[in-house]
């Protein structure tokens, strides 16, 4: 198994798939991985799934979610009793399970969007942060339900993904609105609610995201307006960043940007972190959770 | 207050050799001569001033004359003993009649003449004379004897008091074969010299009197050249009894310090660890004491008014104590209760510094666990993770040495034996949460032992437990946090650390020889030496270290990247409890946006809550407040003054607000999630 090969199907199935984000097309990977590379024991199996994560991690793609999401993966579909039974129905368990853990995560976004749904009311003003699978979904439901509100969406440079995050709203009916990165202290006064997603949700209950939501954070937490982070379980990491610095290289820049040697500081970070006391609540898959609980579910999945 | 000791002691270690002065106080009073009566008030002028150095001086003086003049003629001795005589009645005259007046006399004027100093030493030198010249006469003893009774004749009617006799006759052992003319004669008087300047001190109690009394006997004898070989024994006995004195008086006086330092009442902290030779002074002051009370029952004694911290003074005092120390304790323990700070009153506890007071005389405890109380009581073993490890090596030792009493379950006979013992432990310090969880961890698995269980295999398991407990909740965790936090700092990092932990310690030190580059401050407070110790230990592995006191960490603390902290405890709603400050260096770093790490065992979370500092603490040794160096701090005399407290607090509760992570050895935890180890633990361990 080449990692060019793991590469191609990962791309392969970001590109086809629109509607998929990174970490649910690099679980897909793996679980075509262990479909197609027939090995012998549950020690090849592992390396291999190990090797396949690294080649993901190469891929130019934001890393935060594939790494906790495969780390997860793995710890799932190995957490049944593979001891007794021969190798082949160990695999046959572990993609069982790999498809079982997979279908929980397409069902995720569904539920969170359900949770949020009760806090969206008529008249409300929602300011959001850059492209947020999730929160589209919630919002899509929230018109579904035939309710009135109003969106602010930032620009989210440089990759302006909150035009495109725009259009799909627009596209589904919401009134949107696109404001600069720079605009959201002006407009904080007139919404009501900030609601954002998550590229990873760390130990602390902080949330990694695109950059500029800590500017966000504080701008929400001074005029006194609610964030809710909407987010699927499966995003949940062991770090515990203590300041912007602490977070790893690998989430803040481009595999590309670390490889060619440049000067680190010069270059523009992809993701900020957004300390728990910016943060008022949680909507996930596991149910609606204060920032100190997220470290509890963590603990339930790990340990 | 010394010179007064050592005239006593004179009086009390009278030579063996001392006769009865009473044979020559039954003759009739004779007037004075007007040569004597010039020689008294000479005296009387002269002795006002004199000063306790003399005596030392004399001393000094005495033994060289004695070894630099080994032959003296015998009528010069006798010579030697009249003038001593003549000096001594005027001295006591002097100290009879105008004793007040000369001590104002002293006070008020220092310069009391070098003028008749002068004319003494005339006199002296004419007398000096004058013995040459005897020394020539071979045939005039008989003379002298017969001048010399008469002398005494004369110096016996001055002396108005002859009670002090019966005194002096009980307090010294009369050796009849001393009284010997042809040889002993000048022994016999040396020593009735010195027998009745202590007779003069007894009574009197005059400092100054007595002194003048002795310096004027050193004075006399050091003067002449003539004292001599046959009174070679006698001087040098005195001398050595005196140098003993002076030892002796200088080791009463930090007695007697102490001593009313303790009279005072105040916190019972007393001194641990006195050395076995201030013991020893103890005692002996205390006889003394007893001795010199006994004798200043028997007679009236005029005490001096003035002067009010003289030996004598204090000598009845301590015998008082000695007597009734019912009623000093009450008032003792009414100044306690009213030295307590009010909020504080339910953390007061009587602490014994010796524990081992508290031990009943049957008890079976273990001698590991008393040595262990002894230790914990005197701060020797301090830290939670010594503490803790002290605590289960000492049940190691009483478990393998347990006798199970017949017809008794182990497990059954076992707890009781631990509960007594732990009675005793908490009563030399109140335990920590380590210690607490130890004591559950210990006692669940005694419980979890079957009912006939062997008593052989249930300390084995026991025994083993304890050693892994050890071996996994502290080494292990250790190490595991070591990395953890190491992950966290990076090369030219500040890292800030209050006081001293054995967990931070060994954090650091691996982390510098793991080759990280950074440097360390260590915040510390005047009243701990904890802070002084973690620098001592840190410099002593290499790292580049820097100590702040506590009043600097706010600007500090703009040069720091990381703050980490240790932990005595962490308490569910995520407060933790440490030494005194660590709140406060939170609160600074939190001002600052600094991050606030807290590295802990899982084995020190405990499931109380509270919230502030005054609800569980404990009161440590208020004299630690106090600036030992200074000797004019306001506060040393803190006991005397009903209105002031010194409160002396060893932890303190920092906020989970404060606080950014939380390293155990499961995981970097947010402070909310004590509780979540809680359960982990519950489920993973049974405790």
């Amino acid at each position: 198994m080449k990692k060019e090969e793991v590469q191609a199907i990962f791309m392969k199935i970001l590109r086809e798939e629109e509607d998929v984000s990174a970490g649910v097309a690099a679980i897909k990977t793996l679980l075509t991985v262990i479909e197609n590379y027939k090995v012998s024991t549950v020690r090849e199996l592992d390396l291999n799934l190990q090797l396949a994560v690294d080649a993901m991690r190469h891929c130019d793609q934001p890393v935060t979610a594939i790494s906790s999401g495969c780390e997860l993966f793995m710890r799932f579909i190995t957490f049944a009793k593979l001891d007794t039974k021969s190798f082949e129905e160990c695999e046959k368990i572990m993609l069982q399970r790999g498809n079982i853990f997979l279908d929980k995560l397409l069902e995720a976004r569904g539920k969170v969007a359900k949770q949020a749904l009760s806090f969206i009311c008529d008249g409300c003003k929602i300011l959001t942060h850059s492209r947020s699978r999730v929160v589209l979904q919630a919002m899509i439901e929230a018109i579904k339900a035939n309710k009135r509100f109003e969106v602010f969406i930032t620009v989210s440079a440089p990759d302006n993904s909150g035009e495109v995050m725009h259009k799909q709203l627009v596209a589904a009916g919401v009134d949107a609105t696109l404001i600069l990165d720079s605009a959201v202290g002006y407009v904080m006064e007139q919404v009501d609610i900030v609601m954002i997603g998550a590229e990873g949700v760390t130990e602390s209950g902080g949330i990694i995201n695109k950059i500029g939501t800590y500017s966000l954070g504080i701008a929400a937490l001074e005029l006194k307006k609610p964030v809710y982070v909407l987010t699927e379980s499966f995003k949940f990491s062991r770090i515990y960043p203590l300041n912007q610095m602490d977070l790893p290289k690998e989430f803040k820049y481009l595999s590309n940007t670390l490889k060619s040697g440049k000067d680190l500081s010069k270059q523009h970070p992809l993701v900020d972190y957004t300390p728990p006391s910016y943060i008022t609540l949680l909507f996930t898959d596991l149910g609606i959770l204060t920032p100190s609980a997220v470290s509890d579910e963590l603990i339930k999945l790990y340990l | 207050m010394k010179y007064l000791i050592l005239i006593s002691f004179i009086a009390f270690q009278g030579t063996e050799k001392m006769v009865d002065a009473e044979n020559y106080l039954v003759q009739p009073e004779k007037p004075f001569t007007a040569t004597q009566r010039r020689r008294i008030r000479r005296n009387r002028l002269r002795f006002a001033k004199t000063d306790c150095v003399d005596i030392l001086c004399t001393i000094n003086k005495i033994q060289n004359k004695t070894k630099n003049n080994p032959e003296q003629g015998h009528i010069a001795v006798i010579e030697n003993n009249k003038q001593e005589y003549k000096v001594e009645d005027a001295l006591r005259s002097v100290v009879i009649k105008d004793f007040d007046e000369s001590i104002l006399q002293k006070m008020s004027s220092n310069e009391i003449p070098p003028k008749s100093r002068d004319e003494i030493k005339a006199a002296r030198q004419a007398k000096k004379a004058a013995k040459l010249k005897v020394n020539n006469k071979t045939t005039e003893n008989p003379q002298l004897t017969k001048e010399i009774e008469n002398l005494n004749e004369n110096n016996i009617n001055s002396k108005p008091k002859v009670e002090s006799t019966d005194e002096v006759d009980k307090s010294v052992v009369i050796n009849p074969n001393a009284v010997d003319i042809s040889t002993s004669r000048e022994q016999i008087k040396a020593d009735r010299a010195a027998k009745k300047s202590a007779k003069q001190l007894k009574k009197k109690g005059a400092a100054d009197g007595e002194s003048n009394v002795q310096s004027s006997v050193k004075k006399e004898l050091k003067e002449d050249d003539s004292v001599k070989q046959n009174e070679d024994m006698t001087v040098k006995d005195v001398v050595e009894t005196l140098k003993n004195i002076v030892s002796v008086a200088k080791e009463v006086n930090e007695i007697t310090t102490k001593v009313s330092a303790l009279d005072l009442g105040g916190k019972k902290q007393e001194e641990t660890g006195k050395s076995k030779a201030e013991l020893r002074a103890e005692r002996r002051a205390k006889q003394e004491a007893q001795r010199a009370a006994k004798q200043a029952a028997e007679q009236k004694v005029v005490k001096p008014k003035l002067e009010a911290p003289t030996v004598n003074v204090d000598v009845p005092k301590k015998e008082e104590k000695v007597i009734k120390s019912k009623t000093l304790e009450k008032s003792k323990t009414k100044l306690q209760l009213a030295q307590r700070f009010n909020w504080f009153q339910h953390l007061y506890t009587e602490f014994d510094k010796n524990p081992l007071k508290k031990i009943p005389i049957n008890s079976n405890l273990h001698p590991a666990i008393v040595k262990l109380g002894v230790q914990l009581s005197s701060r020797v073993v301090k830290g939670s993770n010594a503490r803790c490890i002290a605590l289960l090596d000492a049940l190691n030792k009483m478990v393998r040495d347990y006798v199970l009493p017949a017809k008794t379950e182990f497990s059954r006979g076992l707890e009781s034996h631990l509960a007594s013992s732990l009675e005793f432990l908490w009563t030399t310090r109140e335990p920590c949460a380590s210690q607490i969880n130890a004591v559950k961890f210990f006692r669940h698995h005694l419980a979890q032992l079957p009912n006939n269980v062997d008593e052989f295999d249930a300390k084995k398991t026991l025994q083993e437990e304890i050693d892994r407990y050890i071996r996994e909740q502290i080494e292990m965790a250790g190490e595991a946090i070591s990395i953890a936090v190491r992950n966290k700092i990076s090369n030219g990092d500040t890292i800030l650390t209050y006081g001293c932990s054995s967990l931070i310690e060994q954090i650091l030190c691996e982390a510098w020889e793991a080759g990280l580059q950074f440097r360390t401050l260590v915040v510390g407070s005047r009243v701990s030496p904890d802070a002084a110790e973690m620098l001592r230990r840190l410099c002593a592995r290499g790292l580049p270290c820097t100590y702040v006191d506590f009043t600097a960490v706010n600007y500090v603390m703009k040069t720091v990247s990381k703050v980490v902290l240790g932990a005595g405890a962490l308490l569910a709603n995520g407060a933790v409890v440490s030494a005194a400050g660590t709140a406060g260096v939170a609160l600074a770093a939190r001002a600052r946006n600094r991050p606030v790490l807290v590295a802990c065992h899982t084995h020190k979370f405990i499931d109380s809550l509270y919230t502030d500092a005054f609800m569980h603490n404990q009161i440590g040794d208020p004299d630690d407040l106090l600036e030992k160096s200074d000797d004019n701090s306001p506060l040393k005399d803190w006991r005397s003054n009903l209105n002031l407290t010194p409160l002396n607090l060893t932890y303190d509760v920092t906020p989970p607000c404060l606080i950014t992570a939380v390293v155990t050895e499961l995981a970097i935890l947010p402070c909310t999630s004590a509780p979540v180890v809680l359960r982990f633990k519950l489920s993973e361990y049974g405790v």
